[in-house]
C-alpha cells in the first residue's frame, strides 16, 4: 500500500521521516541493503526524484550509504543511528511538552502522566 | 540543461475562442510535470499542439529544440484522451505497427507490461474492454523511450486500482533523461508523482512552480493551492 | 517509411477488399453455371407433363434472375471497391484513428502518397477481377454447346493474329500500350486524389455531417473539373488545329489518338499534382482532429 502523506509539508521530508522511524525502529536493519530508488518510489507512490531527494537527505544525515556498486545501505554506524534516535526523542519530547503546557498543566503533573502512561498494547495487557 | 519543450507567446484561435493565450513555458528535462487546470482551460489543446495535431495561430513551440514535425515526432509520446487504435487490429498487430514505426519503441517492455495484465496477444481491440483498452494504449505509450511523454487526462474515467496502476507505470518507466508532461484535473491523486506543475487557466499559465515549494512556502498540497486558485 | 506505410495501409484495406474480389470471382463463376445450365435447359427437351415443362421455366427464369442480380453485383463491386478506399481514408485520417495517423514520425506527404498508391492498387486489382470475371463468362457461359463459346475463343485468337499485327503497320504498338497505362494511371490517380481532396475539405467545412459535406463537395469539385477539362480541352484542339485534321489514313487515326492520349495524360497529372498539393497543405497546415 502506498505511504501515507499530509499535506503541509514537503512529501521528500516526509519521506525522510519515514525511513529515519524505520531504520530508528530496526524494519530497516543495520547495514541492510535498500531497494533502489524507483523500487522504493513505486512502494511510496511518489516520484522518483522525490524519493532520490529524501535519501541525499538521509545520507547527509548519517544515516543511509551509497556505496558505487552495492547501491545504498543502512548504515552501520550504532553512533549515527543513536545520535539520530536521541533527536528525534529530543524534538518528540518538546513537542510534548509544549503541547501539555498549552493544556495548562505543570511540571509534576506532566511527571505523574509520565509514570502512570502506558501505551494502549500495554493496558489491554494489563486487562485481559 | 536545455528545455524538452519551450514556448513562446504561443497562441491558438478557435474562430471567437482564445484556447491558449500567449503561454510563455520551459520545461526541463528529467521531471515529471503536471499540466494542471479545469476542463476546457486548453491542456489538450497545448498537448496537441506539441504532439503535431494542431497547427498555433501564433507564436513559437520547440521541442528538443526543435520545430514540431517529423523529427520531433520521433522523440515525442503522445497518449490522448480517446481510443485511437483500430476496431480490428489485434495486439499484436498494434505492436507490429508501434514497432515498424518507432525506433524508440521496446517491444520487451510492452509484452512484459501486457502479461501482467493478462492481455492476450491475439485479442482485437474492440473486443477488450474500454479499462483494457485505455492500459494498452498506455502501454504502447510508456513503452516508447521517448525524449516526452504527453499525457492527456490519463487517469480519468477509470477506476481507483486502474488509477494506481497507471501511476505506477508511470513512476516505473521514469526514466532521468525524459519528460512526463500529465494534463489532468484530479490534483490530488497525481500530487505525489509531480516534480513540477503549471496552472493553466482559460489559456492563460498562471503558476509554474516545483511541488515542494508549495508545501514549504505555503504549507499547502497543490490540491488545497488549486482549489484556491481556481475557485468559482 | 513509405514503405511500412504502404504495408499497413495495403493489410487495412485487403481485410475487406480481399474477401470482396473473391467474391466477386466466385459470383462470377456461379453465374457462368447458372447460364450454362439455363441455356442447356432451354435446349434439352423434357418429356413429360406439363408440370415439368413449369418446373423447367421456372429454374430457368430463377437461373437468369440470378445471373442478371449477379451481373449487377459485379459492376457495382467496383463503386463498393472505391467507397471502401475512401472509408479507409475517412477513418485514418478523419477519425479518431487519425491521432495514431498523424503523430506517427513520417512527412504528410508519405502519408498521401501511400493512402494514393495503395487506392489505385486495390482499384487495379478490382479491375483485374472483373475483367477476369467477364471473361470467364464469356468463354464458358454463353456456350451453347461444349465447354467453351468457340466464337469467342476465336474473336480472341483474331485480335492478337490478325489485328495487332496490321495495326503496328500504322501505330507502334509498344508506345500505344506505354502511353494507355500512363495515361489510364494518371487518371485515376486525379479521380482517386479528387476524392481524398473532397474527403479532407468536407471535414474542414463541416464538423458535423461530414460525410454529407464531402459527398456535396465532391460533386462540385467534380463539376469544376468538368468545367476545366472542356475548357482545356478546347484549348488543345484549338492548338492541334483539331478542325483542319483529317483522319482518311489509318496513320492519322494512330497520331490523332496518341497526341490527344498524350494531352489528357497532362490534364489528369495538373489535375492530380493541384490536388496532392492542396490535400497536403490541408493536413499540414489546418488539421482540427475532434
Amino acid at each position: 500500500m502506498a505511504w501515507q502523506f499530509t499535506s503541509n509539508r514537503p512529501i521528500y521530508s516526509q519521506i525522510v521521516d519515514e525511513i529515519e522511524l524505520r531504520i530508528l525502529n530496526g524494519t530497516y536493519e543495520m547495514g541492510m541493503r535498500l531497494p533502489s530508488v524507483r523500487d522504493l518510489a513505486m512502494m511510496a507512490a511518489v516520484n522518483p526524484n522525490t524519493m532520490q531527494r529524501a535519501l541525499s537527505e538521509l545520507e547527509s544525515m548519517g544515516l543511509v550509504n551509497t556505496q558505487r556498486n552495492a547501491g545504498r545501505t543502512v548504515t552501520t554506524d550504532e553512533e549515527a543511528v543513536r545520535r539520530a534516535r536521541s533527536a528525534k526523542a529530543h524534538t518528540l519530547t518538546q513537542t510534548y511538552l509544549l503541547q501539555m503546557k498549552a493544556l495548562g498543566l505543570d511540571r509534576e503533573e506532566v511527571l505523574e502522566r509520565l509514570a502512570k502512561g502506558e501505551t494502549k498494547e500495554e493496558e489491554n495487557g494489563r486487562n485481559s | 540543461m536545455d528545455a524538452i519543450l519551450e514556448a513562446r507567446a504561443l497562441t491558438k484561435r478557435y474562430g471567437a475562442t482564445l484556447a491558449l493565450n500567449n503561454v510563455d513555458l520551459t520545461l526541463p528535462r528529467g521531471k515529471i510535470i503536471g499540466l494542471l487546470g479545469p476542463n476546457g482551460s486548453g491542456k489538450t489543446t497545448l498537448l496537441k499542439i506539441a504532439a503535431g495535431l494542431l497547427t498555433p495561430t501564433s507564436g513559437v513551440i520547440l521541442a528538443d529544440n526543435r520545430p514540431i514535425g517529423e523529427q520531433t515526432k520521433s522523440v515525442i509520446s503522445f497518449l490522448p484522451e480517446r481510443t485511437y487504435l483500430p476496431d480490428w487490429m489485434t495486439v499484436n498487430d498494434c505492436l507490429d505497427y508501434f514497432e515498424d514505426f518507432y525506433s524508440d519503441f521496446d517491444r520487451k517492455r510492452a509484452v512484459e507490461m501486457l502479461t501482467r495484465l493478462a492481455v492476450p496477444a491475439n485479442k482485437r481491440m474492440r473486443t477488450l474492454s474500454k479499462g483494457t483498452r485505455e492500459k494498452m494504449q498506455l502501454v504502447l505509450v510508456m513503452s516508447r523511450r521517448a525524449k516526452l511523454y504527453l499525457l492527456d487526462e490519463p487517469i480519468g474515467g477509470v477506476d481507483p486500482a486502474t488509477r494506481d496502476y497507471i501511476l505506477d507505470t508511470i513512476i516505473g518507466n521514469y526514466d532521468s533523461e525524459a519528460t512526463i508532461l500529465i494534463s489532468t484535473h484530479l490534483i490530488s491523486d497525481v500530487e505525489k508523482v509531480l516534480d513540477e506543475f503549471l496552472f493553466l487557466k482559460e489559456g492563460i499559465i498562471t503558476m509554474h512552480d516545483t511541488t515542494d515549494n508549495i508545501r514549504e512556502t505555503q504549507g499547502k498540497s497543490l490540491d488545497e493551492l488549486f482549489r484556491e486558485v481556481f475557485r468559482c | 517509411m513509405l514503405g511500412k506505410l504502404m504495408k499497413h495501409d495495403f493489410r487495412a484495406l485487403s481485410r475487406t477488399l480481399f474477401p470482396l474480389q473473391i467474391g466477386i470471382l466466385a459470383g462470377g463463376l456461379l453465374a457462368t453455371l447458372l447460364t450454362v445450365l439455363t441455356v442447356r435447359l432451354s435446349n434439352a427437351s423434357w418429356a413429360g407433363s406439363n408440370g415439368s415443362t413449369m418446373l423447367k421455366e421456372l429454374i430457368m427464369a430463377a437461373s437468369t434472375t440470378m445471373s442478371v442480380l449477379i451481373g449487377i453485383a459485379i459492376a457495382a463491386s467496383a463503386f463498393v471497391t472505391i467507397l471502401l478506399i475512401c472509408i479507409h481514408f475517412y477513418r485514418s485520417f478523419l477519425c479518431d484513428e487519425g491521432y495514431l495517423t498523424f503523430t506517427l514520425p513520417v512527412s504528410t506527404s508519405n502519408l498521401l502518397w501511400s493512402k494514393l498508391l495503395t487506392g489505385i492498387f486495390w482499384l487495379l486489382i478490382n479491375a483485374v477481377v472483373i475483367c477476369v470475371t467477364i471473361l470467364i463468362f464469356a468463354v464458358f457461359g454463353t456456350t451453347s454447346a461444349g465447354i467453351a463459346n468457340q466464337s469467342v475463343l476465336d474473336l480472341i485468337k483474331q485480335f492478337f493474329t490478325e489485328f495487332l499485327p496490321r495495326a503496328a503497320q500504322y501505330i507502334s504498338i509498344p508506345l500505344v500500350i506505354v502511353e494507355c497505362v500512363i495515361v489510364g494511371l494518371l487518371a485515376i490517380a486525379s479521380q482517386m486524389l479528387e476524392l481524398y481532396f473532397a474527403i479532407i475539405v468536407g471535414g474542414q467545412i463541416a464538423k458535423k455531417h461530414r460525410i454529407l459535406a464531402a459527398i456535396g463537395m465532391y460533386l462540385l469539385i467534380n463539376m469544376g473539373v468538368g468545367i476545366i477539362s472542356s475548357v482545356f480541352t478546347s484549348v488543345v484542339a484549338f492548338g492541334e488545329g483539331v478542325w483542319e485534321i483529317t483522319l482518311n489514313t489509318a496513320q492519322e487515326v494512330g497520331t490523332f489518338f496518341t497526341s490527344v492520349f498524350g494531352w489528357y495524360g497532362v490534364l489528369f497529372a495538373g489535375l492530380s499534382v493541384l490536388f496532392f498539393l492542396v490535400s497536403r497543405s490541408i493536413l499540414k497546415k489546418n488539421l482540427n482532429l475532434q
